[in-house]
């Protein structure tokens, strides 16, 4: 945790408080990864129970969200944090919010397997596994590098949303063709598509994630930069 | 001053335009009518309100008494001090309470149309009112003057300021941009003292 340097202040509340959001986040983001992961287990499992769960627990998402909301704003007005400590606020703040969002497509994906599990589409939920093993890994990675404010597993991370992206393709071309030999299977196919579509944009909010890492640390806005140009300063 | 001291050592230029001031043949005089210094204590003259504005000006050859009210009332405006006192100018200045003293020795300060403003801890001494009137007046007076303020106050400089010098011990630590050195320092030394990590 040295490159966070966070208990290096004069004011040891200050370091106990910036410690905690730190903390705090961490868990949050420990539960979210835990709720994608019981909703691709429920899926592939078929079980209406855990997908009720996951459900369910997103209202404890929320509440994480609004509570590291507060510990934030009373952060900035108590101790006007500078450089690095008003970037880690920063980059927390918006953090949050993608991974709250996180947190409803993934409630989502439960809402529409809950739904699927009364009808006989499983057979095509099962196309998502690759997609969801893939998206999970990058959720998982994304919240080490954040663990660590380690900028090259951030851009690992950033890279693997292209192919995630082509993943996502693939899919909906796969989808299209069901529908296009059985017009009667739309409805269900429909409701395929919209998992496979919050799982795609999974894997841009961990991006987000990624490019809130590499502002913390190299203190530059990276968002709507390239590929190249991301590289170049993650490594200036 | 520092000639006084005998282990005091200066190194480095300090340059008003291409005027190294250190240098030789220096008319202090002249300096101080370019550089209008305030200090972190309120030092008005035990004159009246009136007088501790005209004084310079008197020094300066301006004796029409019209002349004088003008610029009187003009230092006072421009020191956002003239509504406060335009009716007890033949006050004793010592009656004053302790933000409106600081914002006359301003406005004796800015009476004489000095090119610089070096404003040393200008409101350390005030209270939370006091000093957003007088970074408010920097603020202002800044369109005017190059004001160069010295503050321990973090959040102050961060406030007021275009550009912001980091000294430590007596040496330059960083210069930068404000918006740069409060979000994103270049030198370790400034990143810790500025988020309180310093020591």
């Amino acid at each position: 945790m040295d490159k966070l340097n966070l208990s290096k202040h004069i004011s040891s509340q200050f370091n106990e408080e910036l410690e905690q959001i730190r903390n705090h986040v961490m868990s949050m983001g420990g539960l979210i990864e835990r709720q994608l992961y019981d909703a691709l287990t429920a899926i592939a499992n078929n079980d209406s129970e855990l997908a009720q769960q996951v459900i369910e627990n997103d209202l404890k998402v929320n509440e994480w969200e609004l509570q590291i909301d507060k510990e934030c704003t009373r952060m900035i007005a108590k101790r006007q944090p500078a450089a690095s400590d008003l970037r880690l606020i920063m980059a927390i703040l918006k953090s949050i919010a993608d991974l709250e969002r996180i947190g409803d497509e993934t409630r989502r994906i439960a809402k529409v397997a809950l739904e699927s599990f009364n009808s006989d589409q499983q057979d095509l939920l099962v196309n998502l596994d690759n997609l969801g093993r893939h998206v999970a890994q990058m959720l998982h990675d994304v919240l080490d590098a954040f663990a660590r404010m380690d900028v090259e597993a951030a851009l690992t991370v950033h890279k693997e949303d292209k192919k995630v992206d082509r993943e996502y393709e693939a899919i909906t071309r796969q989808l299209m063709t069901y529908m296009i030999e059985d017009p009667r299977s739309i409805p269900k196919v429909m409701n395929v598509l919209w998992s496979a579509r919050s799982l795609e944009r999974i894997g841009d909010r961990c991006k987000n994630l990624s490019e809130y890492i590499i502002f913390f640390v190299k203190g530059k806005v990276v968002r709507h930069s390239s590929q190249e140009q991301l590289e170049q300063e993650v490594r200036s | 001053m520092n000639e006084l001291l005998d282990d005091a050592v200066t190194e480095g230029d300090v340059l008003l335009d291409e005027l190294n001031i250190y240098g030789p043949g220096v008319d202090l005089a002249e300096l101080r009518r370019r550089v209008g210094i305030v200090f972190q204590k309120p030092n008005p003259f035990p004159l009246s309100v009136y007088e501790n504005v005209a004084f310079g000006l008197r020094l300066q050859g301006v004796n029409s008494s019209r002349q004088l009210d003008e610029l009187v009332e003009e230092a006072l405006v421009k020191a956002a001090l003239w509504q406060e006192v335009k009716e007890r100018l033949f006050d004793n200045a010592l009656t004053l309470s302790g933000g409106q003293q600081q914002r006359l020795v301003i406005a004796r300060a800015i009476a004489i149309e000095p090119e610089v403003l070096l404003l040393d801890e200008p409101a350390s001494a005030l209270d939370p009112i006091s000093t957003l009137k007088i970074e408010e007046l920097i603020y202002e007076l800044k369109q005017h003057y190059t004001i160069v303020i010295v503050t321990h106050n973090m959040q102050q400089a961060a406030r007021v300021s275009d550009f912001t010098a980091f000294m430590n011990l007596g040496r330059l630590v960083e210069f930068n941009t404000t918006n740069r050195i409060f979000t994103d320092p270049s030198e370790p030394q400034t990143e810790d003292y500025i988020t309180g990590r310093f020591g």
